[in-house]
């Protein structure tokens, strides 16, 4: 499409049809003669800033007109029709008119009171925008279906260890063929893995990431890819025939979007392979980020060994299961279990009494961990869209107030009693409507500004839907707080007009309501305020927290060590310590070393039991741990903290004496509080491609290092010397003396010199990491703290509000005071306390309010507690201060007046 | 509530008023007249094309201005309007009512000084 053009197409959009249908073609001809006048960039932006200064003046008196023009015509074809008898509503006008009469005079009023309907506008706008954001991310994330072939029928299995206390770990092979096997349970298990593999390119070899998956895994989910096929029954397995599925993305930035890409014949570590499809560009996995696959792999392909040939306690598949269609959710967790005690029956000496399977729609589980986060942001959500339109009514109840004249005499003028309520409503819904109108345009914008931070658990869904459901939810909530602040003015519409403009009595009714509703707002406000700071101090903590290791001034990297390239274990132990020698003479490092798994890093490692001597095979999966292999110097590297023994060296290489390094969890789990220096373990190794049980000797332990972020604690690990347990996955890192950037650009360079085929990635500060790892909290603390902080504002703004207006109707009062010898400081005093006594009944109601509200949110704190004394204090102060700034202005104005001046008032 | 479209007497809306002046002396199609008005306002008065068409909208259903023969030699989405006898009468009426007033002002000193 032509570019210009759209701009001036969008604007002419915004007119009504029948104006586009007789002026459309005029219109757009005009811009096209202004543009031929000059074309220059300043020209058109000028051109565009008339046009939109037009629009909005313009397409209103469109809508306007179009409007007059139907009711004419359908009143003149009423009356040609002879059907003039409607004159007993409104006065003799046609319902139409009476509508239409309603509706000008509430603009009218509207306009003449600006800064009501402005403050009115603008808050409810406000509430209605965020709860439709927060709806719209609720909606997309736990409503909204996966975008996979009937997913209600997908569940994600897990293999529960509820002996070691680790209910959601991977299957091994067997497991999963027990599972296939299980007579009309599934229709389908797919099993998926995420490593990594590097690509032979022409030039440099490149990392990508890599799914294994079985066979079956895109026919589980009912993939449709856009080139190509899935892969076919029989491609897994070491007879395979090498295929692979590539993503969109790497489609387009590695291949070029070239479609005769299918078919070509890639090297994948070594092997050729031939890429047999591209997967659509909106295909991510929607598994829980704890399964350890990325949203997003690059390549994709079968298993290439034979998965029922593997080890039974050789646990790493992730496995996701379409259920039979005859097997009802409320059947499956007990059929697992029974497939899970008939795997037991099997392998006896491995798996024991207590350890099972369990299953949860795979929806629901791949959000598990947004979910409390995004429920308690929606009712943050709900409790400012109430304290919004709470400030309307307040507002509304006060001008309703004011206008008890106005009203009182179209009473006595003969205006039926409901006539003027409806008025009043009228008055409402336009503001309703308006705030609802820009509290929508807004939620477009902002949800999109907002889904561009969302937390890592939703970063596996690509689009935000702001569609059907939510412009409903959206126009719904309008309605919704129209109903329950267009109503609060009609309670106390007095039943006898003329009383009206005597009685005072209705007055102080209505005030006292107003007051109510002050009081609630502020302690809405005390809840938010301390929702927002006990998520402050969560971050806080977070960030705080000892995480066993030092991320400042450290620099990771990953590099890929192939197996077609180094063959052997020797192979890659010698290249791992040759890219460490490297590393440590470049100038202004001052450790370095490097990690199978890097801590905090979202890829999926792998565990496995590693139990002490002399345990019964019964009771190995009570140790079990993750599993690591690191190069002498890492734990400098990092800063981790050796308490006991000593590190890794040169020494410990593939000949020497087994031994291992474990946390302080392990330590504890296998030996208690004896000293676990000297005593013996049997973790598994990688060793020449397998992974077999070894003796090794403790000859160390470290400090816990928080490998899952400082909320969840270690599950304990074993750190093998890489040259004893040769994977094939590193990352390096590189502790500098002071600023690492500089280190970034040399990092690549070295490792090409070292080796000119080894491919670098991920080079990267490894506070970004620790910051990743707290992105959902910073996330919850942002908009928490962005609706306290709205919640204060409006707090105050309707504190203000009841406060003037209570004054000046007391200002007689005080010019009486005043007379008989009241200071101006008393009278200063009278009123702010009015405005203390609010807030502080407020603030005590806000407490009782936030001690429920806060348990709500518990499940997302850390290091703090959802009831902690001084935060409810600060935050009781924050309200009770804001109270009384809001009462400043309006006591200050009180104690200035004059007497004489008050006491001629009325 | 004042409605003026239709009648001659009530005071024009200001847009309606502009246009109707940039007709008298030949039609004009939309942009043209918007480029009229810019031009005896000194650029003071920008009339953008919704105004410009919505106010041309309530002057046909008036019977103050109608459509004119097109020209062949021109984009021919345009579309030319003419001043009817109404319209002028209407521009009349209302050069009447503002010469008067500024012969008011002028009587009490008020135009504005030049140099």
């Amino acid at each position: 499409m032509d570019r210009p053009s759209r701009f001036p197409g969008l604007v002419l959009a915004l007119y009504p049809r029948a104006f586009k249908h007789e002026f459309g073609d005029q219109w757009l001809a005009d811009v096209d003669g202004r543009l031929a006048r000059g074309d220059r960039p300043v020209d058109r932006l000028r051109l565009y800033w008339l046009l939109v200064l037009d629009a909005l003046r313009a397409v209103p008196v469109a809508y306007a007109t179009l409007a007059f023009t139907r009711l004419r015509l359908g009143r003149t074809r009423r009356r040609v029709a002879g059907a003039g008898g409607d004159t007993r509503r409104g006065g003799g006008r046609p319902p139409f008119d009476v509508l239409r009469l309603d509706l000008r005079l509430a603009v009218r009023s509207l306009w003449k009171d600006r800064s009501y309907s402005v403050t009115a506008i603008a808050s409810l706008a406000l509430g209605v925008t965020a709860a439709t954001v927060m709806y719209a991310v609720v909606n997309t994330a736990l409503i909204r279906p996966l975008p996979y072939r009937d997913p209600a029928r997908l569940a994600m299995l897990w293999n529960a260890f509820s002996v070691a206390d680790r209910p959601r770990l991977p299957f091994s092979g067997p497991e999963l063929m027990a599972l296939r096997e299980a007579p009309d349970l599934f229709a389908e298990v797919g099993a998926i893995w995420a490593t990594s593999g590097s690509v032979r390119g022409d030039e440099m070899p490149e990392t990508v990431s890599l799914g294994l998956v079985s066979d079956n895994f895109f026919t589980v989910l009912g993939v449709v890819p856009s080139l190509g096929r899935i892969f076919d029954r029989g491609e897994e397995g070491p007879s395979g025939s090498g295929v692979v599925l590539v993503s969109d993305a790497y489609w387009r930035t590695s291949l070029g979007a070239d479609p005769s890409a299918v078919g070509r014949t890639i090297r994948l570590d070594g092997r050729e392979v031939v890429i047999i499809g591209v997967l659509a560009p909106d295909f991510t996995l929607r598994v829980p980020p704890d399964a350890g696959v990325p949203a997003r792999l690059d390549l994709y392909t079968p298993f290439p060994w034979s998965l029922s040939a593997l080890a039974p306690d050789s646990h790493f598949l992730r496995l996701i299961g379409r259920l039979a269609p005859a097997v009802p959710w409320g059947e499956a967790q007990a059929r697992v279990t029974a497939v899970a005690n008939g795997v037991r029956a099997r392998y006896t000496e491995l798996i024991k009494t207590g350890d099972t399977f369990s299953l949860a729609p795979l929806q629901g589980d791949a959000v598990r961990r947004v979910r409390p986060i995004l429920l308690a942001l929606l009712t943050g959500v709900g409790l400012f869209l109430l304290l919004a339109a709470g400030n309307v009514a307040s507002l509304l109840i006060a001008r309703t107030n004011a206008r008890r004249r106005e009203m009182a005499i179209r009473s006595c003028l003969g205006a039926p009693r409901w006539r003027i309520a409806r008025q009043l409503l009228t008055e409402s819904l336009v503001v309703a409507a308006v705030a609802g109108g820009v509290g929508l345009g807004l939620s477009q914008w902002g949800g999109r500004a907002l889904w561009a931070l969302r937390p890592e658990g939703l970063r596996s869904i690509s689009s935000l839907s702001l569609g059907g459901p939510v412009l409903l939810f959206a126009v719904a909530v309008t309605g919704l707080t129209w109903v329950g602040f267009g109503l609060a003015p009609l309670i106390h519409l007095s039943r006898d007009p003329a009383a009206a403009i005597l009685a005072r009595g209705v007055d102080r009714q209505r005030q006292r309501l107003r007051k109510a509703v002050i009081v609630g707002e502020v302690a809405i406000g005390l809840v938010l305020v301390v929702g927002a700071a006990l998520m402050a101090q969560t971050l806080d903590k977070l960030q705080q927290a000892d995480l066993g290791f030092d991320p400042t001034h450290v620099l990771s990297a990953r590099v890929s060590l192939p197996q077609a390239l180094f063959p052997t274990d020797a192979d890659r132990a010698r290249m791992a310590q040759d890219i460490a020698g490297a590393f440590r003479r470049l100038p202004g490092v001052t450790a370095t070393g490097a990690v199978s798994h890097l801590p905090l890093a979202t890829w999926a490692n792998w565990s496995d039991a590693a139990p002490p001597e002399g345990i019964p095979e019964a009771q190995r999966d009570r140790y079990h741990a993750d599993h690591r292999s690191v190069t002498p110097g890492y734990f400098d590297a990092i800063a981790a903290r050796l308490v006991a023994g000593r590190q890794f060296t040169e020494h410990d290489d593939g000949t020497a004496q087994p031994v291992v390094i474990i946390d302080e969890a392990m330590a504890q789990r296998a030996f208690g509080d004896a000293d676990p220096i000297g005593r013996r373990l049997f973790p598994a190794r990688y060793v020449d491609g397998d992974f077999p049980s070894t003796e090794a000797i403790v000859v160390g332990v470290v400090h816990d290092i928080q490998d899952r972020g400082a909320a969840l604690s270690s599950e304990g690990q074993v750190f093998w010397p890489f040259a004893q347990s040769a994977r094939w996955e590193l990352t390096y890192v590189l502790r500098g003396a002071g600023d690492i950037v500089p280190l970034i650009s040399q990092v690549r360079r070295t490792v090409g010199s070292v080796h000119r085929d080894l491919a670098v990635s991920q080079i990267r500060p490894m506070t970004d990491l620790v910051k990743a790892n707290t992105a959902d909290t910073s996330f919850t603390t942002m908009l928490a703290g962005l609706f306290a902080l709205l919640a204060l504002v409006i707090a105050a703004v309707g504190l203000y509000g009841v406060v003037t207006y209570s004054s000046q109707q007391r200002l007689r009062d005080m010019g009486i005071r005043v007379a008989l010898g009241a200071t101006r400081a008393d009278i200063f005093r009278r009123i702010m306390g009015e405005g203390a006594k609010l807030g502080v009944v407020g603030v005590l109601l806000g407490v009782a309010g936030g001690i429920v509200a806060t348990r709500l949110m518990s499940s997302l704190l850390f290091g703090v507690s959802p009831t902690d004394a001084a935060t409810f204090l600060i935050g009781g102060i924050a309200l009770l201060g804001t109270s009384l700034v809001a009462s400043l202005a309006p006591a200050r104005r009180a104690a200035r007046v004059d007497p004489m001046t008050a006491l001629r008032l009325e | 509530m004042v409605r003026n479209s239709g009648s001659t007497t009530n005071p024009l809306a200001s847009s309606a008023f502009l246009i109707l002046v940039a007709l008298a002396d030949q039609p004009r199609y939309g942009l043209s007249i918007a480029e009229e008005v810019a031009r005896y306002t000194k650029d003071r008065i920008q009339l953008g094309p919704g105004t410009l068409y919505n106010t041309i909208k309530k002057l046909l259903d008036g019977g103050l201005v109608e459509a004119a023969p097109t020209r062949d030699d021109d984009d021919p989405r345009r579309r030319y309007y003419a001043i009817t006898p109404t319209g002028q009468a209407a521009v009349r009426s209302e050069a009447a009512r503002l010469t008067e007033l500024v012969d008011a002002i002028r009587d009490k000193h008020l135009t504005p000084s030049r140099g």
